[in-house]
């Protein structure tokens, strides 16, 4: 007969607790020598032997090594040296957030950037660009000393300042001249804002340029689509003789002397920059200017 | 007389602590785990802890202190593995003059109850042997592991019926 055991029946009964008739019922089971087998099985059954002394050596062991560690952590990184690597981190936290780049040509070279936007900028001679690249796609702005042109990718405004003016835009292609008193904004493409030092903002559109001369504000417009310097000429609109010259010394990395002796004039038309001797006439024979050359990086300009 | 209690930050109170309780919380722990390093592993780490702790601890609450630490550590380090016990001299040599038929069957049936009771469920296992084995009394495990007497009691018959179950093909 199957026995109904009740939830603590077969404890009660491992403990000798089972009523006498209870007990009775249980032997006569099927169930009852599997579970007597059981009990005898384990009747001598010990747990690992232990080593008390052992463990209580390895206990103290454990206590003193906890103590030492927590002396030798104290020795060895003092508080100090937290507030040293929180401070080293500041600083590069601060050099990264102000980490600038810059890009500068010598005479005679010419530089292609591009922007973390994907914006281009090509540096013509002897100038330098340096921007901030932290958070540049908020912060679309770079300081250009000489002259570069800008292939400006949509997004926000984007200015280039100089220490004549700035000037800004939001997503075209122009060209920024900045030299020793001479400003020149030439727009290709898109609209651009120019603001010079204390002068009202002039906006340019399409083949639109403007250039600061002195005193002298002049606007003029432009026929091609890319600044000629690209393509190895340099293009000049009533520009004055003595920046034509400079620009003429920074493309060929050559000195001109006898500059006192220029006459303020102004000169339009182009010169390019693979033949030094057709630039050299290209200016001074149109603008009747004498000149030899004392070696082949140094041309005198005779007085006239 | 509380003023007389004995604090466990004296060293030979420390001692006597151990050697009263060390055994104990180590079977405690090797019947939930099946492992006697790990077993005296977490006891000496408990007595460490007893002992940093020893000011907060009165001497009459650092058995309770101890099975309850130990069950916290345990309850967080333990990933419910699968348990490997050897209890060792499962049985002492007590069949001598038998048959080589009935000593192989009796070492198959030892194998197999020790499997069956590896297969056991933590809280069935901790029951059964500190039952069978430390030769606990219900009262004494429900003290120790903070239960009911019917809890235990409950524990206790359906880890047998779990053994029973598992060697019903095993007749000596």
């Amino acid at each position: 007969m199957k026995q109904q055991y009740d939830d603590t029946y077969l404890a009660r009964w491992a403990a000798d607790e089972l009523s006498e008739q209870e007990l009775k019922d249980f032997k006569a089971s099927d169930d009852y020598m599997y579970y007597k087998q059981i009990v005898d099985e384990l009747e001598d059954a010990k747990f690992p032997e232990y080593d008390l002394d052992y463990n209580f050596e390895a206990t103290i062991q454990k206590i003193e090594k906890q103590h030492k560690e927590t002396k030798k952590v104290k020795r060895l990184w003092p508080v100090w040296t937290s507030a040293i690597a929180a401070c080293l981190i500041v600083c590069f936290g601060l050099l990264f957030f102000l980490k600038e780049s810059t890009y500068s040509t010598q005479l005679a070279q010419q530089l292609q950037i591009e922007l973390p936007d994907q914006s281009e900028v090509n540096l013509n001679s002897d100038s330098e660009l340096t921007y901030k690249t932290f958070r540049w796609n908020q912060n679309r702005e770079l300081n250009l000393k000489g002259e570069a042109s800008f292939k400006v990718n949509k997004g926000k405004a984007f200015t280039v300042n100089t220490s004549q003016g700035s000037v800004t835009v939001l997503g075209t292609q122009f060209t920024v001249n900045s030299r020793e008193n001479y400003f020149n904004v030439i727009c290709y493409e898109g609209k651009v804002k120019v603001t010079a030092n204390n002068k009202k903002p002039i906006v340019l559109t399409k083949g639109e340029a403007v250039q600061f001369k002195a005193n002298l504000i002049e606007e003029y417009t432009v026929q091609s689509n890319i600044p000629e310097w690209l393509s190895k000429e340099s293009s000049f609109y009533n520009t004055p003789i003595l920046e034509v010259i400079n620009e003429l010394e920074r493309q060929y990395n050559i000195t001109i002397k006898g500059k006192k002796h220029l006459k303020p004039n102004q000169f339009t038309g182009r010169f390019k920059h693979d033949n030094l001797e057709l630039a050299l006439k290209t200016i001074f024979i149109s603008m009747d200017i004498p000149y030899t050359f004392a070696d082949n990086k140094t041309v005198v300009i005779k007085k006239y | 007389m509380k003023n007389t209690l004995a604090s466990i930050c004296e060293k030979t109170v420390f001692e006597k602590v151990f050697k009263d309780y060390s055994l104990l919380l180590r079977n405690f722990i090797y019947a939930k785990c099946g492992d006697v390093s790990k077993a005296e592993d977490y006891t000496q780490d408990a007595f460490v802890k007893l002992w940093n702790n020893c000011a907060k601890v009165p001497i009459n609450k650092a058995k309770s202190y101890l099975f309850t630490i130990t069950k916290n550590a345990f309850f967080n380090d333990y990933e419910h593995q699968k348990v490997v016990l050897k209890y060792k001299a499962l049985k002492a040599d007590r069949v001598n003059n038998e048959d080589p038929e009935f000593e192989y069957r009796q070492k198959e049936f030892q194998q197999e109850l020790n499997n069956a009771i590896n297969r056991l469920t933590d809280k069935q296992r901790e029951v059964f042997l500190l039952n069978r084995i430390e030769k606990k009394k219900y009262k004494e495990i429900a003290e120790i592991l903070d239960i009911s007497v019917k809890t235990v009691e409950m524990r206790m018959s359906s880890a047998l019926v779990s053994l029973r179950k598992s060697i019903k093909n095993y007749k000596i």
